[in-house]
């Protein structure tokens, strides 16, 4: 028996106590991992999406899209199409402050091979475009061909397959990185490969509800200001002298879900502390109970020659080992819980949801731990210092 | 080993933070010899144990200072105190002292193992001395299975095991039948006889046939008897 | 021997939990049209696997202690390594990975058979380790 496993011992001649400590540690743990991982995932997703747009202002048709329907598009996946006349997009070029416009054309599928949820479809001008392409540099450094397409992260078809879009073969080059929004259920194709898709669709008969000259449609117009000017004013003057489009700013629709998602976080934030509170309680009423009951113990080790210091360091290893226990029970359980479901979290919550990388997730779970470690020696500290500061001679007159 | 006790005292506070004191111990000189058991009796509260505390090391006196083989225990630093009450003291405890995780052959060895490894000679030994105490099939379990009579004769013997230069017992033979009452006075005498110095602070009249100074105090007063 | 039991009752119920849940919750991608994809076939081959896993595991929990009930632990293993591989392994789910097959039946039944197998893996060398002791 080494002086090193005193603690151990100690800890397994009251299985029921330690193991209660432990869950109750594990549930401290699970409640701030979980609650940071989900947090961070939410914050990250923000993030992405606002690079990933990359655009000031987006101009939709006004009759067939609200700020909403985009919205939706980009956090939820959900396939939304709208056309107007791709005369907007040289109205937009000529106004003051558009340093570029690029248009995108929208399609879903109805049914692409295997399932029948629909498809959302963008199609981005190869020229002008600076949303798509240097999302698509990461994994593909080649030109899109007509009907090759990139996959979003989440559309299951790995490069070199092909999918079937109303009866055309299309050709996935490369799958996208992962952003946690709506964009990585899209699929991605040139102008052309989508005005294709297009007439294909026209062609077996489904509505797409095109008013003019379907060969001249757009859906939206994505714009970076140019330097020193304002996207709000940008987008105003937009708003003002081209008939049919509202052109919308990315900043205001990034308010709306930071706005939800630090509404998201507090509640996260206040529930996690809510359980820190009474936990921290708890343990340290448990301590303190434990130290009580066990002074009689310490005493023995105080008379047979055992240090202050050896005795506090033996109270503070128990307490160690059941915060390091507890915190990789909880950190686990949490992961498990959280890691496999993200999607559903995702399209549950309706907002970007990308999860930290594994770098990051072990330094949330190393800060949690080292945390908890922590506030189980707090709780255990007072009793451990009382006790080591107490005469011996007291507490063997007390155990009389 | 000589243990001595030069105008010691200990004063209490009645209530805490109040001015209202009283001495449990008066200041007072004490010797313990080689060799020799030393019986002390007297009444409840009479300041007894608050005596053997300080001899033990374990209760800084109020006044004057006590002195194994001419170091004095209290200048010294916790730790140094500590490996000296390792070594060379051997206490017995009023209450059920034991350390509840470990076995009662471990907690017999505890003192040998804290500082180092129990050799064979020391297991054998204490396994000798469990038998001698008629506890030999109690070395295997815990602590609160046993009863206070058997957590008293653990206690009796883990100071033993440890081969102290002083042996301080509080009321060693309290909850013990004549039986064991006498094997544990015989155990003492063989102590005195290996050079050790006994304490042994009791109620009962037949242990004090053992010693071979008396010594009673009551109310914080000491006086020699024989 | 208490423990032995335990588990085995652990993996019952996670098992039954897996026939159930396949049924329920962890349902694969309804179609609106009532036709089915491949993921229907993959829960439907996960129906089959949760059942083999519940009569092994109230097997081994009627032979606990017996050395028989080892070969039920150890046989259990493949089976719940089966039922993790089904799913997106060995038989292809919806091309979406936020449809339900993929956000729900997938991982539940991925945790699940995980379970299982580490559970029946304890079971299994613990056991073997109790019959070398002895």
């Amino acid at each position: 028996m080494k002086r090193l496993s005193l603690p151990l011992r100690n800890l397994a001649a009251r299985p029921g106590r330690t193991a209660a400590l432990i869950v109750l540690t594990a549930l401290l743990a699970a409640a701030v991992f979980g609650g940071s991982l989900i947090v961070r995932s939410l914050e990250g997703g923000l993030d992405s999406l606002e690079s990933r747009l990359g655009a000031d202002v987006i101009v939709v048709p006004v009759s067939a899209a609200s700020k909403s329907d985009l919205q939706n598009m980009l956090l939820q996946g959900t396939v939304g199409y709208f056309y107007m006349d791709s005369g907007v997009l040289d109205k937009v070029r000529g106004m003051a402050g558009v340093e570029t416009a690029s248009p995108q054309l929208f399609l879903a599928s109805l049914r692409a091979d295997c399932c029948s949820i629909p498809v959302q479809m963008i199609g981005f001008d190869r020229e002008t475009d600076f949303t798509v392409t240097p999302w698509m540099r990461e994994r593909y450094s080649g030109d899109l061909q007509d009907l090759q397409v990139i996959v979003g992260s989440r559309v299951n078809a790995a490069p070199g397959t092909s999918i079937k879009i109303y009866g055309e073969n299309c050709k996935v080059a490369a799958r996208l990185s992962e952003t946690g929004t709506g964009l990585d259920t899209a699929v991605y194709g040139s102008m052309e490969t989508l005005r294709s898709l297009l007439d294909a669709a026209r062609g077996l008969g489904h509505d797409l509800k095109i008013s003019g000259d379907p060969d001249k449609v757009i859906s939206a117009v994505y714009i970076k200001v140019r330097d020193g000017y304002d996207a709000e004013s940008v987008a105003n003057d937009i708003n003002l002298h081209v008939r049919k489009v509202k052109a919308i700013r990315t900043r205001s629709m990034m308010s709306d879900v930071s706005g939800s998602l630090s509404s998201i976080a507090g509640i996260v934030s206040v529930l996690a502390a809510a359980v820190w509170v009474m936990g921290f309680v708890v343990l340290f009423v448990a301590f303190s109970a434990m130290t009580r009951e066990r002074k009689g113990e310490f005493a023995v080790l105080r008379v047979i020659g055992m240090t202050r210091r050896a005795l506090a360091g033996m109270a503070l290893k128990e307490a160690v080992l059941i915060g390091a226990a507890g915190a990789l029970l909880g950190i686990g359980l949490s992961a498990i819980v959280v890691l496999p479901f993200t999607a559903l979290i995702e399209s549950r919550l309706g907002l970007p949801f990308l999860v930290p990388e594994p770098g990051r997730l072990l330094l949330i779970g190393a800060l949690t731990l080292a945390g908890l470690v922590a506030a189980v020696c707090l709780a255990s500290a007072v009793g451990a210092v009382r006790l080591s500061r107490a005469d011996t001679a007291d507490i063997l007159r007390e155990g009389n | 080993m000589r243990l001595e006790a030069k105008g010691i005292s200990r004063r209490y506070f009645r209530n805490k933070g109040s001015a209202n004191t009283f001495f449990a111990v008066k200041e007072t000189d004490f010797v313990l010899e080689p060799g020799r058991i030393t019986a002390l009796h007297g009444r409840s509260g009479g300041g007894k144990s608050t005596l053997l505390q300080m001899l033990s090391g374990l209760l800084t006196p109020t006044t004057g200072e006590v002195l194994l083989d001419g170091q004095s225990l209290y200048t010294l630093q916790d730790r140094e105190l500590s490996r000296l009450r390792n070594a060379h003291l051997g206490v017995i405890p009023q209450g059920k002292a034991a350390v509840g995780s470990l076995s009662v052959l471990e907690n017999v060895l505890l003192p040998a193992q804290l500082y180092g490894q129990a050799d064979e000679q020391t297991r054998k030994e204490a396994a000798q001395l469990l038998e001698r105490l008629g506890m030999a099939e109690l070395a295997g379990v815990r602590p609160r299975e046993l009863s206070g009579g058997e957590l008293r004769r653990m206690s009796i013997a883990r100071a033993l095991a440890a081969k102290p230069g002083v042996l301080l017992a509080d009321e060693p033979t309290g909850d013990l039948d004549d039986l064991n009452t006498k094997t544990v006075l015989d155990l003492f005498a063989e102590a005195a006889d290996r050079g050790c110095a006994v304490l042994l602070v009791t109620h009962d009249r037949d242990s004090l046939s053992v010693a071979q100074d008396v010594w009673r105090m009551d109310a914080g007063v000491l006086t020699h008897e024989t | 021997m208490k423990r032995e039991r335990l588990l085995s009752a652990l993996r019952l119920a996670l098992s039954l939990l897996l026939v159930i849940g396949i049924k329920t919750f962890l349902h694969a991608c309804v179609h609106e049209d009532g036709s089915f994809g491949t993921c229907h076939w993959a829960g439907e081959a996960v129906f089959g696997v949760g059942i083999v896993l519940a009569a092994l595991s109230a097997l081994s929990l009627l032979l606990s202690g017996d050395r028989a009930g080892l070969g039920v632990a150890a046989a259990t293993m493949p089976a719940a390594l089966l039922g993790f591989l089904l799913p997106g392994g060995l038989i292809p789910l919806c091309m979406m990975e936020t449809m339900h097959c993929n956000a729900v039946m997938k991982p539940g039944v991925r945790l699940i058979c995980a379970a299982v197998f580490i559970l029946s893996g304890i079971s299994f060398f613990t056991g073997v380790r109790r019959g070398k002791k002895a």
